[in-house]
């Protein structure tokens, strides 16, 4: 019943895009492409389902579901990269019991594109990620920790570079400060720098030396908060080169992905999905090539309504 | 809950080698309800898994009359884990603790449902290994900490009261007297934030003991021992934090 609904709504979406300019034969021409984008945050170790006991998100969530459901987008869209903004561990008996196995088996059986790393991947410290990162079929992305001195040095890169039909998809990586939320113990020689200068300097590098059409930042920062600490917010506003910024760590439910303008006066993306897999966030982009002059004009189009 | 929309996203990229250009995105959340089809095969994988789960966790601890809720600056699951928590932390270290304090962020379900309590809720509700520490406090630190649970929106407490007005504490009282900022206080408290973790600096320099228990271990052994006695789990709220308005 769900499922039809998201069906046709996509569907509709699709039918409003010609409508509003694009002819359903440039698809098919390749002049249009598009590519899906799904995501999560701060899954907690929720493989299953809320129990039904009366709680706040009781029926919500769970692993094979979000398996199943990817599996049809993915039989519905060609280009679909599915990635994760942190915090995979910690929060049900799963992770106390199994160590964490179970959540990077599974999501490497969903074919997780990439993830990032949030405070929480660091519970059974590095030998724990060491240990279980060879049961992982996708990467760990960051730029902003310094691993050189443990024992990840080698095994977690800033970015990867994806190519979806002929769309350059740049992915990379930005992590919380760990002093304070993470025992010392846990994260031993991992050294945190400044993800601002750091951000850019990867943002300019995905889109100018390695021509990426679309640069998606993974952060762990949190969305924003009332102090200065460094969030998705002040991300967003000091970016020139990222596209979407896909948060976590603060556990917001977004209604809609919220729109900036960044250093460069363009517009930028931050989306978050809540916690424990409630959501699957979903966000389709449309690519036009370049020689064919824009179809539409500035400004929002209105919110369709259903 | 479904929501789509289709906007307009200037991407303008301005570099010459780029052949497309981002003119659109679409968006949509898909809440993921009871109602959805199950990936069989994932689930076949993941049940062997919950069976060894389930025979761990499902021990019943403790019986609730009602659910209890996460809520700032009080809530009646924060009131319970502190009440446990300073209760066994006296019982384990054999010595008078003053009173305990618990950040929001330790609280990690929004609620523990009314019936029975499992011990894998318990897990959820704190999944932490953190260990209790037993900390001497002065009065001005103690001042300090409850500051810094004000300005936090209101932090759970049990041997303690406060008042938060424009994100001070005020009218603090500890086992029933005004704060004193010359005296020195016993404290129960989660290893991480007597390390310094959520801010709380003022504790990292003071004089220590470490319990061989967990946070974890004190509430559990505090609902096994309630249940013995025949005694359920109840609503408590007694205005231990509140929020002035002016």
């Amino acid at each position: 019943m769900r499922r039809k609904e998201f069906i046709q709504k996509s569907l509709s979406a699709g039918l409003v895009m010609a409508a509003g300019g694009f002819p359903l034969e440039a698809f098919a021409k390749g002049d249009i492409q598009k590519i899906t984008i799904l995501h999560t945050n701060d899954q907690h170790s929720r493989i299953e389902p809320f129990p039904m006991d009366g709680s706040k998100y009781q029926g919500l969530g769970g692993f094979a579901q979000r398996s199943h459901l990817i599996q049809q987008i993915r039989q519905q869209e060609k280009n679909v990269l599915l990635l994760d903004s942190g915090d995979i561990w910690q929060g049900t008996p799963y992770f106390n019991l199994f160590g964490g196995a179970l959540e990077y088996q599974l999501m490497s059986d969903m074919k997780y594109d990439a993830s990032t790393l949030g405070n929480h991947d660091f519970d059974a410290g590095i030998e724990g990620l060491v240990k279980h990162m060879p049961l992982m079929n996708f990467p760990f992305l960051n730029a902003n920790y310094d691993f050189s001195d443990s024992e990840l040095h080698g095994k977690i890169k800033p970015y990867k570079i994806f190519k979806l039909d002929e769309i350059k998809v740049g992915v990379f990586g930005l992590g919380i400060e760990l002093e304070g939320l993470v025992p010392k113990s846990a994260f031993d020689q991992v050294r945190y720098m400044d993800p601002l200068p750091i951000a850019n300097r990867i943002a300019a590098e995905l889109k100018q030396e390695h021509h990426c059409d679309l640069v998606i930042c993974l952060s762990h920062l949190g969305f924003k908060y009332d102090d200065k600490k460094v969030s998705d917010e002040q991300l967003a506003y000091a970016s020139r080169y990222i596209d979407l910024i896909l948060g976590g760590h603060t556990h917001t439910f977004f209604n809609r992905p919220e729109e900036y303008v960044n250093a460069a006066g363009k517009k930028v993306l931050i989306n978050q999905v809540g916690w424990a897999g409630i959501y699957l966030g979903r966000l389709d982009f449309f690519f036009e090539r370049k020689n064919r002059k824009a179809v539409l004009s500035s400004g929002p189009i209105p919110v369709l309504k259903k | 809950m479904n929501k789509t929309a289709l906007l307009f996203l200037t991407l303008l990229l301005s570099s010459c080698h780029k052949q497309f250009v981002a003119t659109h995105y679409s968006f949509e959340e898909k809440k993921m309800t009871q109602t959805e089809v199950r990936d069989e095969k994932m689930a076949a994988y993941i049940q062997p898994y919950k069976d060894s789960l389930d025979k761990q966790m499902n021990v019943v601890l403790a019986v609730a009359d009602t659910m209890l809720t996460k809520s700032i600056p009080e809530g009646d699951l924060g009131n319970l884990m502190c009440d446990l928590i300073l209760k066994k932390s006296r019982d384990y270290s054999v010595q008078q603790v003053d009173f305990t304090i618990l950040n929001n962020g330790g609280i990690r379900i929004p609620n523990l449902p009314k019936g029975n309590i499992t011990l894998g809720k318990i897990v959820e509700l704190m999944p932490f290994e953190n260990l209790i520490d037993i900390v001497t406090i002065d009065g001005s630190s103690a001042d300090s900490l409850f500051q810094l649970a004000a300005q936090k929106g209101g932090w759970q407490v049990s041997g303690a009261r406060y008042k938060i007005k424009d994100k001070r504490a005020v009218d603090i009282t500890i086992q029933g007297k005004p704060l004193d900022v010359t005296a020195t206080y016993t404290l129960a408290i989660s290893d991480y934030l007597a390390q310094g973790g959520d801010n709380c600096t003022m504790l990292i320099a003071l004089p220590k003991t470490i319990l061989n228990k967990s946070l974890r271990d004190a509430i559990v052994d505090g609902l096994v021992e309630m249940n013995k006695r025949g005694e359920h789990v109840k609503s408590v709220l007694d205005g231990r934090v509140q929020i002035l308005n002016n």
